[in-house]
């Protein structure tokens, strides 16, 4: 008898290439997908680019990015807005290299990426010299080879030329475009949109709502199996919690590229789909189903093991790495942190409750799974059946009301970042939306971590912690300074946060324009430094973030310095308390006076 | 093997030195052929900290009989080349005498240091019971300051180099002479005056002439027009990023630059030092005396222009002038390895050139983590033993070229092939210190320096563009076409090397990355960033 098969399942299991089946992973495809159009979010830049397209001056518009960031996609919205088309439906036929749309005279370049270096000159002769204005996408090593060699061709000042096209495509992007994405002089003005520097995040996580959610989904009712099939348990699981597991996914991805790289929405996009399907196909499912000597439901639970989206997602299987898994790129990265391993005894010992670790209430098509997983880790070898429940619980975990403290706390830990939920938060909401207390208090923290790293003592050593003392400290560090030359007291008041929108990250700024960037990682020594704790080293990148502050500082307050007689010193008394010495001198008699 | 004509073309360039009024009697220079081959000169017990300050300190100095030129690094032509260095005496003991080591420390100096400190006291206005402290203070803040004090007496430390006021020449103690002084027996007080003739300026122990070597380098540079030379090196594209250097203009900018971070960069704590210096007046030796100039080849033009050029590059960078000394310090290290092996190709025929880089030599590093045994490693550590093959070989060649008269090696070695080492590992370019496997490797300070030095501040270069300029400035092969040039260069052009060259720039990316100089902009292209 034939297998039943749901086509949907076979085109989740091609979005990721942990099968040989990957094929409808590439732009192209999707475009002529009938699956897409559900799955489809649009690019908010592409009304932008519409609008720049058919604006009365024209221009050249490059779209680039990494591999999978979306630059076909985006163009090819653009060509069915040109044209007129329903962005949701699929093309009739796959993209030319070239598509003219001469009512808006508009051209699109599909890759240049792929022409000869001949070609791409004579197209991008075309696009600067022609009438219309002009989009083409292409990799980034390509565009600027073909950039800086048509300019060379065309008399063009070359000089700086490089490096500003290379500030350009390093310019934050959001969902506008400035004049800062533009670079003149090249005959009409060339537009470049890098979409490495989409935050793609939400877009990515976004995607697993809408696979959970898929109406193809219901050819599944159909199936013999279905109640039992271990995917289609799978899906039952996470739709029923799919708020909560979108959100939890974000989070983990925020951290990734916060912490390591960024990830391409393909990239995400694979994870997923392999988180939901484990690899499987609807003959596998079935196969497991007929096989199982277990009864209704439970006949899919040993197959629903083996894929569950807490541990595919992560890249295991049953608490062992998952070999298929290996082969995504955003699961090698995941796998970089130890995401599961222990947060501290209390959780641990309240790991096996029935509400795991006292906080998280798990979806009702899990609960057998996770009854049979509880026993197991029960023993003292169960390591790994211990990690797979944090993963579960966070994945899946809903927060009991009553335990919240308790949840976040987890949360936080396993996410390995104090701030990564906050940050989150500020995003979702375009500003920061502490209150005003702290808000003050989060700015001191901050300004007492620079005071420690800028005077190498610590913020708890002063009696009056609302000064940042800028002092002349050796950056060799090779001797130790007890007594130390102030070169510029600048007070507390002077700083506050704020929130940028485009770079989405908290700002500390100094009331000259002097600013500090607060990526998450810093953000996160920060919030560990503020509660004292001194594991936590500064990596190399943001001590010279911290350094570059500080002479961006020192420049900006140039005229703040002090008269040119005082000195001030600060010298740790045997106390510990940092006292500070002030004299004046007399420059012209030689004497020294004590200012006290 | 060079040809009669190679020979004599080889003396002959040898023999051009910069000053010309040094063409010397000093004995060394006829019979070191270290001295002959690099100039007067290199030796292997000044640390980095010292080649900068003697640097900075020929540079901020007084020059010439007429006493003028300073702040510069003109120097006028007089009959002998000379320059006015401060001493710093004072300073020195009343900062370094505390700490500095029990054995030398001469009852003349106690007696002077008790003296010093109450010249000081009367020079404060305070209470007195709070004076000690105060003094203390200021001791405690100086000592901070300390850049080489090792194992030595107090007036042989040395301080940062970070300003004008701690700039000092080098004075040693002649203990034993002090000690055997009938004058010095029984202190009175004019016992600090009869012991000054035991300071001693002359003897180039620590401030080896190093530095000094350093300035006349520049100063050659600066000192003719070298237009012929710049052009031809700016032909090749490797170099296309000096095409439109100006070397009038880069001497303002490095002189202007190099003075305002000596006058500026430790505010106050001048007019501190000033201060005491000014307290202290009977405690410093006078008259002034001048010192003398060593010598430079005249060959030594193009590095002193890629010496220059990245100079500037950190004098103009966005970091605080503390950082830029430190920059500098490890800068003028990795220049005179970079000097050594210049002018050691100039007289060495047995290797080949190199492409795309003017030294034609070459030094292969790898990751500090490479394991030992695999591929890259293997290479950096061939790539250092024809390193120190190629300078142990002049030295003889140089010797056989000016006529073979050279006994023993021992001080050539120790005024050639022997700093090579030594350097290497203080700055950890090469590990390790001791044992076997040395090679090159790259350190993140090493790397910090490269972005500083060879970008533009601000500036935003491909990944490529910054090991093509790495490999221009200092023969340093980090990308796949730099290392089959240098494999090329080392198999000395045998055809076809056997192993296939690809290196493994991951490791570089992740440093750059750390230290916030990399951005990964997509698809295989990642920016080198100079903030």
């Amino acid at each position: 008898m034939k297998t039943p098969q749901n086509g949907f399942i076979s085109y989740l299991n091609s979005l990721h290439n942990v099968t040989a089946n990957g094929a409808n992973a590439l732009a192209e495809s999707q475009a002529l997908s009938p699956y897409f159009s559900e799955l489809y979010e649009p690019f908010l830049i592409v009304e932008q680019l519409v609008y720049l397209l058919q604006d009365a001056s024209e221009r050249v518009v490059v779209l680039t990015g990494h591999a999978g960031d979306g630059k076909s996609t985006v163009a090819l919205d653009v060509l069915k807005r040109l044209r007129g088309l329903d962005l949701k439906e699929p093309l009739d036929k796959p993209l030319a290299e070239l598509e003219e749309i001469p009512e808006s005279h508009v051209c699109i370049v599909k890759d240049m990426s792929e022409l000869s270096a001949e070609n791409r000159n004579t197209w991008l002769k075309q696009a600067f010299n022609d009438q219309g204005s002009w989009l083409i996408v292409s990799n980034t090593g390509p565009l600027l080879q073909s950039i800086l060699s048509y300019a060379e061709n065309h008399g063009e000042a070359v000089q700086g030329l490089e490096s500003n096209l290379l500030e350009v495509l390093d310019t934050p992007l959001d969902d506008t475009l400035s004049t800062e994405h533009t670079l003149k002089g090249l005959g009409k003005d060339l537009v470049i949109v890098n979409l490495t520097l989409l935050d793609n995040v939400s877009l990515g996580s976004k995607l697993l709502t809408k696979l959970v959610n898929h109406s193809a989904w219901s050819a599944c009712n159909n199936c013999s199996v279905s109640e039992a099939c271990p995917i289609k348990l799978n899906r039952n699981a996470l739709k029923e919690s799919v708020d909560i597991v979108e959100e939890r996914i974000r989070w983990i991805y925020k951290r990734v590229n916060a912490y390591e790289q960024r990830l391409t929405l393909r990239q995400m996009v694979a994870q997923i789909a392999f988180g939901i399907t484990g690899g499987m196909s609807c003959e596998e499912a079935n196969e497991i189903v007929e096989s199982s000597t277990a009864q209704a439901q439970d006949k899919g639970s040993e197959g629903l093991e083996r894929i569950i989206f807490s541990e595919g997602f992560f890249g295991y299987q049953g608490g062992k790495p998952s070999v298929n898994a290996q082969n995504l790129h955003a699961v090698s990265l995941l796998q970089r942190e130890p995401f599961g391993a222990s947060v501290s005894v209390a959780y641990d010992k309240a790991l096996t409750q029935s509400n795991l670790m006292g906080w998280a209430t798990i979806p009702k098509s899990l609960e057998y799974l996770v009854t049979h997983w509880r026993n197991r880790a029960v023993s003292s070898e169960a390591v790994r059946w211990r990690f797979a429940l944090r993963r579960l619980a966070y994945i899946f975990g809903n927060v009991e009301e009553t335990a919240s403290a308790k949840a976040y706390g987890f949360l936080d830990h396993f996410v390995r970042s104090p701030s990564l939920r906050e940050l989150d938060g500020w995003q979702l909401a375009g500003k920061l939306t502490l209150g005003r207390r702290d808000t003050k208090l989060l700015k001191n923290t901050c300004l007492q971590v620079l005071l420690e790293v800028y005077s190498g003592f610590s913020s708890g050593q002063f009696r009056s912690q609302d000064n940042l003392y800028i002092t002349l400290r050796r950056p060799d560090r090779a001797v130790v300074q007890p007594t130390q030359l102030v070169i510029r007291t600048i007070s507390f008041k002077e700083f506050f946060l704020e929130f940028d929108p485009v770079k989405r990250i908290l700002i500390l700024q100094h009331q000259s324009g002097a600013n500090l960037p607060l990526t998450l990682p810093l953000l996160d020594y920060i919030r560990q430094r503020g509660v004292g704790e001194l594991g936590s080293a500064l990596s190399p990148i943001h001590r010279a973030q911290l350094d570059w502050f500080q002479s961006e500082l020192l420049r900006a307050t140039e005229n703040q310095r002090r008269s040119e007689d005082e000195i001030e010193l600060l010298r740790a008394g045997i106390s510990g308390e940092v006292q500070i010495h002030r004299f004046l001198m007399d420059k012209e008699n030689g004497v020294l006076e004590s200012d006290e | 093997m060079m040809d009669r004509d190679d020979n004599n073309s080889t003396i002959e360039a040898l023999g051009k030195r910069f000053p010309s009024c040094n063409a010397s009697n000093v004995s060394a220079d006829a019979t070191n052929p270290a001295i002959k081959l690099y100039g007067r000169r290199l030796y292997k017990d000044q640390t980095p900290i010292e080649y900068l300050a003697e640097l900075l300190l020929v540079f901020s100095s007084p020059k010439g009989q007429s006493k003028n030129a300073d702040f510069s690094f003109r120097l006028p032509y007089d009959e002998t080349a000379i320059y006015w260095p401060e001493d710093r005496i004072a300073l020195k003991l009343f900062s370094f005498f505390p700490s500095s080591k029990l054995e030398t420390r001469h009852p003349v100096h106690q007696q002077a240091y008790r003296g010093a400190l109450d010249s000081i006291k009367d020079s404060i206005e305070a209470p007195d019971e709070d004076k000690d402290e105060i003094v203390r203070l200021l001791q405690s803040l100086f000592g901070g300051f300390v850049g080489v004090a090792k194992n030595r007496t107090w007036v042989t430390h040395s301080f940062l180099p970070a300003s004008y006021s701690l700039l000092s020449r080098e004075l040693a103690w002649e203990h034993t002479a002090a000690l055997r002084n009938p004058d010095l027996k029984e202190l009175s007080s004019n016992s600090w005056d009869d012991a000054k003739r035991h300071f001693a300026a002359d003897k180039h122990l620590f401030m080896a002439r190093g530095g000094e070597l350093l300035f006349l380098q520049l100063a050659h540079l600066f000192s003719m027009d070298h237009s012929e030379i710049l052009s031809q090196l700016t032909e090749s594209d490797e170099y296309k990023h000096l095409r439109r250097t100006n070397i009038a203009a880069l001497q303002n900018d490095v002189e202007e630059g190099i003075n305002s971070i000596l006058k500026n960069s430790v505010g106050e704590l001048d007019d501190l030092a000033n201060f005491i210096e000014g307290s202290l007046e009977d405690f410093k030796l006078h008259p002034k005396k001048s010192a003398t100039l060593g010598w430079v080849p005249t060959t030594s033009v193009i590095e002193a222009l890629l010496f220059a050029i990245e100079l500037r590059n950190i004098c103009r960078s966005s970091v605080g002038d503390l950082e830029k000394i430190e920059l500098m310090q490890l800068l003028c290290s990795l220049h005179v390895l970079r000097s050594l092996c210049f002018q050691a190709r100039r007289v060495d025929s047995s290797d080949q050139n190199t492409e795309g880089f003017a030294g034609n030599y070459s030094w292969i590093a790898a990751s500090p983590t490479a394991k030992s045994g695999s591929a890259p490693r293997k290479l950096a550590e061939g790539s250092f033993i024809a390193v120190e093959e190629m300078l142990y070989r002049v030295l003889r060649v140089t010797d056989q070229l000016s006529g073979g008269k050279t006994q023993k090696f021992n001080e050539a070695d120790k005024h050639g092939f022997q700093i090579f080492r030594k350097l290497s590992k203080e700055i950890e370019f090469v590990v390790p210190r001791t044992g076997r496997g040395q090679r090159f490797v790259l350190p993140p300070n090493i790397l910090r320096l490269l972005v500083a030095a060879l970008l533009k501040p601000n500036e935003r270069v491909r990944l490529t563009e910054f090991f093509d300029r790495v490999f221009a400035h200092f023969g340093i092969a980090l990308g796949n076409q730099q290392l089959a040039k240098a494999i090329k260069w080392h198999s000395q052009g045998a055809e076809t090397p056997d192993y296939a060259v690809a290196s493994d720039t991951a490791w570089i990316e992740e440093a750059l990355k750390q230290g916030g100089f990399l951005v990964e902009l997509s698809d295989a292209v990642s920016i080198v960033y100079n903030p």
